[in-house]
């Protein structure tokens, strides 16, 4: 069996997977928080999955994902409606975007599902992803990852 | 910035194309009755993504719709036609297909837009049409595809 190096690792995944960015984990908050940032074009988003890193205090908290465009009016990625009252919720438990517009999915357990739909890949204009929960658990943390490829030259995502 | 990998934006490029397709763009245009948008050349392609983006505001009453006219054959293949009017639609909306032969979707908002056709379709040689029932003096929008060539030779402009 080869014995690849991890920078090789890392790139086998960019192609297979999309270039990965990361937002460090943080508290859940009752503001939107950018969690990626667009810019310099259109890209498109392959994957998008937030992983619980410290337990969530027992706070009541639901959660949604925006898309808030430079200039234009936001989309809603992860709808209100229906969504989780995550308080309580472990390390390791996962929330990916079943399909575009719905709501934001938790996994009971320990695993994910990284593409938001079967076969839906999402176009994002320049502007800012954020995450915004319904109250704000005192502990408890989300960390969370985008998958993207550029789709206009020079296009690309940070993360906060 | 907290990024796995420093990559150069060609290397992105290179990725895009791999993971979605190759891209090809048609510039930002006003609308203006019946034109084409995308040509295919030499052989059978697949097309992996689609979607325009509202560049300008749309300033007159249209209603799209997406046709592929196959070099043989004589009937033309209608992709998808919007049910409503886009008169006032601001930039950054976007039009997307989400089922083969299915309505021509217009996102509510500005910020994301799923790209994926319902299926990938294979396209012979010819040329994929816009049709607007009427024109902008200012409006304009911009279209871009994703294919890959099935068939050696074959590509789209």
């Amino acid at each position: 069996m080869p014995i690849y190096n991890q920078s090789t690792l890392e790139n086998v995944a960019a192609l297979n997977q999309g270039i990965r960015v990361d937002s460090a984990a943080a508290l859940v908050t009752a503001a939107a928080v950018t969690k990626f940032t667009v810019s310099g074009g259109n890209v498109c988003m392959l994957g998008f999955y937030g992983m619980v890193t410290v337990q969530i205090a027992a706070t009541a908290t639901t959660v949604i994902v925006t898309h808030t465009p430079t200039t234009g009016t936001a989309s809603i990625l992860a709808i209100l409606a229906g969504a989780s009252d995550i308080q309580g919720f472990v390390p390791g438990r996962v929330a990916y975007l079943a399909s575009f517009g719905s709501i934001l999915t938790w996994t009971a357990t320990g695993y994910g599902i990284l593409h938001p739909a079967a076969g839906t890949r999402y176009i994002l204009r320049p502007g800012a992803l954020s995450v915004t929960g319904s109250a704000a658990p005192a502990t408890g943390t989300v960390k969370w990852s985008m998958f993207y490829v550029p789709v206009d030259p020079g296009a690309y995502v940070t993360g906060s | 910035m907290t990024q796995t990998l420093n990559i150069s934006e060609d290397t992105a490029l290179r990725i895009a194309d791999i993971s979605l397709g190759m891209r090809v763009d048609r510039a930002s245009a006003v609308l203006a009755g019946a034109q084409a948008i995308f040509t295919v050349y030499g052989g059978n392609v697949l097309v992996t993504g689609f979607y325009g983006e509202i560049m300008v505001l749309i300033d007159g009453a249209n209603r799209l719709t997406l046709t592929y006219d196959a070099d043989t054959g004589a009937t033309d293949t209608v992709l998808g036609s919007q049910g409503a009017d886009i008169d006032t639609f601001i930039a950054g909306r976007m039009i997307y297909l989400p089922a083969a032969a299915g309505a021509l979707t217009n996102t509510a908002t500005a910020g994301a837009c799923p790209l994926d056709v319902a299926e990938n379709w294979v396209l012979p040689p010819g040329h994929m049409d816009l049709t607007s029932t009427g024109t902008t003096t200012l409006g304009k929008i911009r279209w871009s595809i994703f294919y890959v060539p099935l068939e050696p030779g074959a590509y789209i402009a």
